[in-house]
């Protein structure tokens, strides 16, 4: 029944967006885009629309937008922009990208005033899928699923992405560019002796910090460049759990890296400094706790290869503080 | 109306010792099994001596496990006696820091001064916190000051403020939600301490503010008195209440401070306490905080039991899951006695001597004034726009359907507004503190977390379902006391509370979905369509149709229920009519934009202000005002900040917040 509707209105929209390339081609395929996105097939959608590259492309997800730069095609309008250029610097935006609003409702109105050729959205704003493509076709970028491996979903979607611009060449040699990039950065961690970290975003209070964990990507990244996750306990959805600071000495040969978040961390710092348990904590009372820069751990690949370069570089300093 | 509650059937005074012991050695039991998960009792002393045989877990046991002991017989004394002292000074058995505003207003203060003023935090959260709870009070009491502080006004005054503080806290929050994630975490209050330095900070000020409560001890005993007899023994009455409120606040805003928000301890302490025996207020100085103590090292003890269980439930959440059923219960068992006053007709009046027509009239013309600048009028990338120069597919694509679910929506909460104030003769009374939206937002948010997608259909069903199911335990809770509106008022608070704890909980997990949960509650239009506007519409009609259909009854239930009983109404009947009539549109409102809308408050006010008394035109004015509000919100908050979007409800509640605050000020 749904379906039905949107299709109605689809067609309604057509002959006031008038698009450079062919009308009924771009009908049937975002009849059918409507049609998988209603049974379900959204997972799979990006490797079979790709007749012709799209050049505008807005990333209501922000994971598809800093895949889609690194591959030189820069999204025409992406939500939250400033909170984006601080949390995703790099590669980074032009200023000519159009700010949308809220992630949670990027502004339908400006959307479709832009004239996107393809709009991407993040996996749980699927139920929105068929308002997005009375716009223009539309897809979902799915990072996080029941299977829980971000990692192998990231190196998809660059891919996909990658193919819906007719950049599928690139995103290629990105892959096994980032390959590279991190084998280098195992041999070069491989000399080091500190091998397992606790990467955290610690809480205002002082008492409690997120630990990133299976599930999410961080972790794959840490053992990619050599390093091993010492938190091996459960998580969540997104892979990370709100633990107690103690709990970050069950593994006594690990160090801490935390994230520096601005302000937040500063007064979780103030806290910290004066806790007895957190200057005796082994990681602490051996100098293997440093403050990181922040990076985005719901990001693509762009990111996560920031989060190894940014880890490889700590762990660095710790092996050199600790000699 | 008062509300007033008999003195409790205390329990039999063998009980009275028996069970406090018997919860006191299972809690230390508990708590022995907890300790002995971080250390094994063998190194205990060896620890506290200073010579732990392992530093980390030493440290944990000392450091970690002790404090948070200490710390939730700290807090739960300290909540405990705030709530005896509010509920003393107010003569209201079901006063609490949380009901009362106090919690939210430090909230929005805290959250404010995170984005703004990091400084202020660093150094001392405490005072931010005293100084937006000390406001949030202020204002609740400026409200209730008019009715003498009645208790159904003073708890309704307080679910305002909360809204209203709650609502700016949500607007922050969806501008900066990476900044204010640590909030969400401590707005489902933790009592995971790092360190004796929050301890040490807590006991003196409990320790001064108790003795503040010692010093009070006689003139607050005297509050029991009516306030003209406590008078008359040599109480100023003002002076005492007004430094008790204080003294409650202070205690409050310290542990909110501490420990972030923990809810109903406050309010079942000081009952329980009376219920145990204590029967005077000296005894109940000395029994509430002790009861709050054990409350909240039992709560305490359980989250951290099922924590290792793998269910991590933050603490004051967990307060609230349990503490909302039995605020129910006790609503059941207290036989809540509504001295009968009629209605009072207590509203403003805005302009007098209109005729309805014209009235009507100038609330249809604000009405279409309204839909036409939300159709036509927007922004866009070059600035503004009509859309006589811009394409119709914007309108009918993107403006209408937000337009409709608006008015629509507006309408049918106002209309719901107005049939409530009439029924309960309470001019506080508004569909969202009946407790279906709350209903229907706890269904969406099971969805929530379910399935890992938000789909319309799923939602549309959920929040179906939930409202049903909430209007049902309303309908089952108020039978036997055929529909008193006192006590529907007061099973919808104990609803809501529950549903904000568990969004609390939802919230502070950093789940992305949980920004489109904070959207959805703050009454957003963004996900209506034209597919939902229809059975919206024949909903208006039907409810406008039916609850016209008998406003002879909403005429007569005006009066007092012996008076209606007289004029051959069935009293309960015809409440249950109006409730379904009630609930039904409530339950389409939600559905179409979400639980927070300010519009069944103020549209009814607006219409009395200006002179519509007789239930039928007050009704077609409530319609119609409702539309115009909820209309002008949505279209203020597509165009204010854009291209950001502020969901309508919000928008409402900004600008008739302090509207409606006045309103009330100036209520005779």
């Amino acid at each position: 029944m749904h379906a039905g509707r949107d299709g109605v209105s689809c067609v309604a929209a057509r002959d006031t967006t008038p698009r450079g390339y062919e009308a009924a081609c771009v009908l049937t395929r975002r009849r059918f885009c409507l049609l998988a996105a209603a049974q379900g097939f959204v997972a799979c959608m990006p490797r079979r629309v790709s007749a012709e590259p799209a050049e505008r492309v807005a990333c209501i997800d922000w994971a598809a937008a800093e895949s889609l730069a690194w591959l030189g095609v820069m999204p025409v309008a992406v939500p939250d922009l400033a909170t984006y250029r601080r949390w995703l610097p790099e590669p980074a935006l032009p200023e000519t990208t159009v700010n949308l609003g809220t992630r949670s409702e990027p502004n339908l109105e400006l959307l479709a005033e832009i004239r996107p050729d393809r709009i991407i959205v993040s996996s749980w704003q699927a139920g929105m899928l068929p308002r997005f493509a009375r716009i223009a076709p539309a897809e979902s970028a799915v990072v996080f699923d029941a299977r829980r491996r971000p990692y192998a979903r990231i190196r998809e979607l660059l891919l996909d992405v990658g193919r819906l611009v007719g950049r599928e060449d690139v995103a290629r040699r990105r892959l096994s560019e980032s390959d590279e990039t991190l084998d280098a950065l195992r041999r070069m961690l491989s000399v080091r002796a500190c091998r397992s970290v606790y990467v955290v975003v610690l809480n205002d209070d002082g008492a409690q910090a997120f630990v990133y964990g299976k599930g999410s990507w961080v972790e794959t990244m840490m053992g990619r460049i050599g390093l091993r996750n010492a938190w091996v306990g459960p998580t969540s959805f997104y892979g990370n759990s709100l633990v107690g600071i103690a709990e970050l000495a069950a593994d006594p040969d690990a160090a801490i890296l935390y994230l520096d978040q601005g302000a937040r961390t500063r007064r979780a710092e103030t806290r910290l400094r004066a806790s007895t348990l957190w200057r005796r904590l082994p990681a602490v009372a051996n100098g293997r706790a440093l403050s990181i820069p922040a990076f985005y751990a719901l990001g693509g690949l762009p990111s996560a290869l920031r989060c190894a370069r940014i880890l490889a570089r700590a762990m660095g300093d710790v092996a050199k503080g600790g000699a | 109306m008062t509300l007033r509650a008999r003195p409790l059937a205390s329990v039999a005074p063998a009980t009275r010792w028996t069970v406090p012991a018997v919860m006191g050695v299972i809690l230390l039991l508990s708590t022995l099994h907890t300790l002995a998960t971080v250390a094994p009792p063998s190194t205990w002393m060896p620890i506290l001596a200073g010579r732990a045989p392992h530093v980390v877990d030493g440290l944990v046991f000392s450091q970690v496990a002790l404090p948070r002991l200490v710390m939730s017989w700290l807090i739960g004394a300290a909540i405990g006696l705030a709530g005896l002292i509010f509920q003393q000074a107010l003569c209201n058995p079901l006063a609490d820091p949380a009901i009362i505003g106090v919690s939210s207003g430090a909230y929005l203060a805290l959250a404010a001064a995170t984005l703004y003023a990091p400084g202020l935090l660093a150094w001392g959260p405490e005072a931010v916190a005293l100084a937006g709870g000390t406001g949030a009070c202020a204002l609740v009491m400026a409200v209730a000051s008019r009715s003498r502080f009645s208790a159904i006004t003073v708890i309704l005054a307080g679910l305002i403020v909360s809204l209203f503080c709650g609502a700016a806290g949500a607007a922050l929050a969806l501008m900066n939600h990476e900044s204010l994630s640590g909030l969400f975490i401590w707005q489902s209050g933790s009592l995971v301490q790092n360190g004796w330095q929050n301890v040490r900070r807590l006991i003196p000020q409990v320790i001064v503010l108790s003795s503040c409560a010692l010093l009070l001890l006689r003139p607050l005993a005297m509050l029991m008195l009516d306030d003209a007899r406590a008078a008359s023994l040599g109480v100023r009455v003002p002076a005492v209440r007004l430094a008790a409120m204080m003294l409650g606040v202070g205690l409050s805003a310290v542990s909110v401070a501490a420990v972030g928000v923990i809810g109903f301890i406050g309010l079942m302490a000081p009952n329980l306490g009376r219920m145990l025996g204590a029967r005077t207020f000296g005894q109940n100085l000395l029994a509430a905080p002790v009861v709050g103590g054990l409350l909240l090292w039992a709560a305490d003890q359980a989250v951290q039991i099922i924590g290792q269980a793998g269910w991590h439930v933050p603490t004051g959440s967990a307060c609230a899951l349990v503490g909302a059923p039995l605020l129910l219960w006790l609503l059941l068992r207290r036989r809540i006695a509504v001295t009968g006053r009629p209605a009072e007709d207590d509203h403003v009046v805005l302009q007098r001597g209109l005729a309805p027509r014209h009235v009507l009239l100038l609330f249809a013309l604000a009405c279409a004034a309204s839909v036409v600048a939300g159709l036509c009028l927007g922004r866009t990338t070059h600035g503004w726009a009509w859309a006589g120069n811009t394409d119709w597919a914007v309108v009918r694509d993107w403006r209408l359907p937000r337009v409709l679910a608006a008015g629509i929506a507006g309408a049918l909460l106002s209309m719901a507004g107005a049939l409530l104030q009439r029924l309960t003769g309470n001019a506080l009374a508004s569909p969202e503190v009946l407790g279906i939206s709350a209903g229907a937002s706890l269904g969406v948010m099971a969805t929530l977390l379910v399935t890992a997608t938000l789909n319309p259909t799923g939602m549309l069903a959920a929040s179906g379902l939930g409202a049903l199911v909430s209007l049902g335990a309303v309908l089952a809770l108020n039978w036997r006391s055929g529909f008193a509106p006192e006590r529907l008022l007061l099973a919808g608070v104990a609803l809501s509370t529950l549903f904000s704890a568990c969004a609390a909980w939802l919230l502070s997990s950093g789940d992305p979905r949980a920004v489109m949960l904070l959207t959805w509650m703050s009454g957003s239009t963004y996900g209506a369509t034209m597919s939902g506007a229809w059975p919206g519409a024949t909903l208006l009609a039907a409810g406008f149709v039916v609850a016209l259909l008998a406003r002879r009854w909403l005429d007569i239930l005006s009066l007092a229920a012996p008076s209606a009983r007289s004029l051959g109404v069935c009293v309960p009947l015809a409440r249950l009519y109006f409730l379904v009539v009630i609930a039904a549109a409530t339950a389409g409102a939600t559905i179409l934009v979400g639980p927070l809308t300010f519009v069944g408050l103020l549209g009814p006010h607006l219409v009395r202000g200006l002179g519509l008394r007789r239930p039928g035109p007050q009704l077609a004015g409530a319609v119609l005002s409702g539309a115009a509000l909820m209309v002008l919100a949505d279209w203020v908050g597509r165009v204010a900040i854009f291209p950001w979007q502020v969901p309508a409800g919000l928008v409402a509640m900004m600008m008739g917040g302090p509207f409606f605050l006045w309103l009330l000020w100036r209520m005779k």
